[in-house]
Order: structure tokens, then sequence, then C-alpha cells
């Protein structure tokens, strides 16, 4: 944080800054500039910032207060940094409104950065290579910034993303970080499983999936009829299900089903509503 | 991946320990191996649980073993008695990384790959936007706890 008349100068302990603001102190940054809460004032859209530096700083006092020794006190505000849980920083993002910022992650800096309350959309591309299907995410990787995973840094932008995406993201994300790497490859036994799962949950947080046309030709896409038959046994009724896509039936109470030539992609959503 | 071999293992453990360990590998005393690769920026860690049976007893003993895809060095941990660098229970369970590597890395891509369509698969099938939803009643009380009975000073 830099605060000034026309010159900024870095607010070196917030702490104090805070509580020269609180206390109605003066507060010296240097020759040219003396923080004095009796003229100097904030801009409106500071305003909630400040607000949300007072309350960590309180926060901070209660926690302090509890604890009896010294040594034990919160580091929340140490020197000119203050630590922001995942709700700070939602609402510091919201506070910034249309303004940017200069944001440094893992030791690299990238300037005017601005915050957007939306869904990104990723591109991939899905391939078959060697016997293999591959998935590659053909984006930047939209990165988590804070420990819930509710903002993400992607193509020098912060995004709130709508919690169906993160939810629709993470496995994606999870699998990538364990590899370090864009692509995910499945062996070709995991074919169906790619069709009827991998590919509609990239659908839900991607514009762009592009699918090679030899894979397109191996997939069986036909409108889900479901069909519930009804059994008297003594004196119960059995429902048995079954799941209609074309000439292929599924029972979805089955382990197995008779495996197709065909991949099959399943309207699973479709399948969840029945 | 995982150029690990025998010479390094016997270098590590001795040539007693070694023999003993490759008689525990060929006895098929190794009950289960569970291989976790993982992916670092300079290179990749293997990571082994085993579960190995003991040569005099009924007894089973858990292996724990990490080394890197350039493997130099060896850790190594198992909760049998012996007090050495490293057992023969270890010993075994290297060979058999080593014997059986590309069977066992294909199985731990396969686990992964499971795991991680199993996640998807709950997303897609999560009921909880669709069910009904209900209105939950709420009520708060505050508790102050001041210094003196008259108060905190302000």
């Amino acid at each position: 944080m830099k605060i000034g008349e026309d010159k900024l100068y870095v607010v070196k302990n917030i702490k104090e800054f805070i509580e020269s603001i609180l206390t109605r102190n003066e507060m010296y940054f240097g020759k040219g500039f003396t923080f004095n809460p009796h003229i100097h004032k904030f801009k409106e859209e500071d305003e909630d910032i400040i607000k949300l530096l007072i309350e960590i700083y309180e926060y901070k006092k209660v926690v302090d207060d509890m604890e009896n020794y010294s040594t034990y006190f919160t580091k929340i505000l140490k020197g000119k940094k203050a630590y922001l849980t995942e709700s700070n920083l939602g609402r510091f993002l919201r506070d910034l409104k249309d303004r940017t910022i200069d944001v440094t992650i893992n030791g690299k800096s990238i300037d005017n950065v601005s915050f957007v309350k939306d869904d990104f959309s990723l591109d991939f591309n899905v391939e078959t290579k060697n016997n293999k299907i591959l998935l590659k995410q053909t984006s930047d990787i939209a990165m988590p910034i804070s420990p819930g995973g509710k903002y993400f840094l992607y193509q020098g932008k912060i995004y709130e993303p709508s919690e169906e995406l993160i939810k629709n993201y993470k496995p994606f994300f999870n699998q990538f970080l364990k590899k370090r790497s864009h692509e995910i490859s499945f062996n070709e036994n995991f074919s169906e499983d790619v069709a009827s799962f991998v590919l509609p949950a990239l659908k839900k947080i991607s514009r762009n999936v592009q699918v090679d046309k030899g894979l397109k030709n191996k997939f069986y896409e036909e409108p889900l009829k479901s069909s519930i038959y009804f059994d008297k046994q003594e004196d119960n009724i059995i429902a048995n299900v079954l799941f209609k896509y074309g000439d292929i039936e599924i029972n979805p109470l089955a382990n197995e089903n008779k495996k197709e030539e065909k991949i099959l992609i399943r309207d699973i959503e479709g399948e969840k509503r029945l | 991946m995982f150029d690990i071999n025998r010479k390094l293992i016997e270098e590590f453990s001795g040539d007693t320990v070694y023999k003993r360990g490759l008689k525990c590998y060929e006895n098929k005393q190794v009950k289960s191996i569970d291989v976790d690769v993982i992916d670092r920026l300079n290179g990749k860690i293997a990571e082994i649980n085993s579960v190995v049976k003991s040569s005099e007893s009924n007894k089973e003993y858990r292996v724990f073993i990490r080394f890197r895809d350039k493997a130099t060095f060896i850790q190594s941990d198992c909760d049998c008695p012996y007090w050495g660098y490293m057992c023969k229970h270890a010993v075994a369970t290297l060979i058999k990384f080593i014997d059986e590597k590309e069977v066992i890395l294909k199985d731990v891509e396969e686990k992964r790959n499971r795991e991680f369509i199993n996640n998807i698969k709950n997303n897609l099938l999560d009921k909880s936007n669709i069910l009904p939803k209900i209105y939950l009643n709420t009520s708060y009380k505050l508790q102050i706890d001041s210094e003196h009975e008259s108060g905190t000073s302000i």
C-alpha cells in the first residue's frame, strides 16, 4: 500500500498506520509527507478498503488480547503486509471497483490486473494418438490464488467464477497439477468414460472444445429414451429402469453393460433427472 | 522413467541384505505394492508403499521407499526390527518394482485416471441442485464479558 498527496510513499507499517487513523495521531512518512488524520481524508473509492484494514486490525487486537505472551501476537499485520483470508481477498477485490492493481505471484510481477466476477472460458483439444486419447488444455491454465479456490488468475485478470464452473474445473486443474502438464492421456478402455463424462464436463467449462474427426467418427450419439418396467413379486412391486440410446440399451443398475463397437455418448444429466 | 537398478540397491543395502531381499522377492513375500509418482519441476519422485511377509513368521511388515527419477539416493523405512540402513523387505520391494515397473506404472496411471473420471462423474451426478430446498430458522445470542461489572475503559 502506498499513500501521499502527490508523490506516493510506501506504508512500511500497516498496523501503526491504522493506529494513527484510529487514534488521530500523525505519522511521519518522509521529508515531503506526514499523514495527519485531522486534515487528510481518504477518497470515497478507498474508504471500503481502509474499513477492511481496520477490521483486520480489530481482529488482530481481539486475538492478541486473548494471548498472555507477547511472542504469540498474531502476524496478520506484519510490517507493510496485511495477510488476507479468502473472504478478505474477495472484499478487497470487489472494493477495488474498476481500478487495476499490480500483482506479484510466486515472484513474478503482473501489472494492471483487473478483477472480473465472471466465468473464464478455457480451450481444449481432444485427439487420438498412438491408441490413446489425449486431452490437452490449449489455453493457459487458470490458476487458483486462494486456498478455497474461489479466485483465479487467468490471462492477466483475476476472476471470481460461478460455483458451478469451479466445481467442474477443479478435477481438471488437480489432474494437470499432479502431472505438471497441460495434458491427460487415457487408454482406449476409457473411451466411453471420456465420451460420457469428460466431454460433457469440458463443455461446462469451455466454449471451445475441439474433438478430432477420427474420434468423433467413433462416437454414437442418440437422444435418451427411458423405460420403467414394473414387476409384481409376491407383495412387492419392483421397478426396472432402462436407458435407451437408439439401438443401445443401458441398465443403470448393472455393473457392466454390453460393450459396443461405437463409443456411446451417454446423457448423464438426463439419466440423473430420471 | 526411474532408472533405478539392482546394482544400486546392492550398493545401498550391502551384499548380505541384498541376497536375503532377493530371496524374499523370489519367495513372493511382497504381498502388495502401491506406487505414487509425484511430478516435480526438477523431475519425478517415486513413493512406494508395500507389505512384505516376514521370512520367519506370519507377520507382515510395512515398507516405505522414496527416490528420484535419476536415483542417486534411496530413502527407505520399514517397521521390521532390522537396525541397518536398508532391510531385506525394502530390497525385495525394490526388486519387484524394477522387474514389474512397466505394469506397476501403468496401474498408477490407470488409478489416477479412474479417480479423475470418478470426480467428474460425481460432479455430473450431483443431485444437490435439483433437490427441493428447505429454509432454516436462526437465532443468535451475544455474550459480553467486561473487565469490570460497570464496563471496559474506552
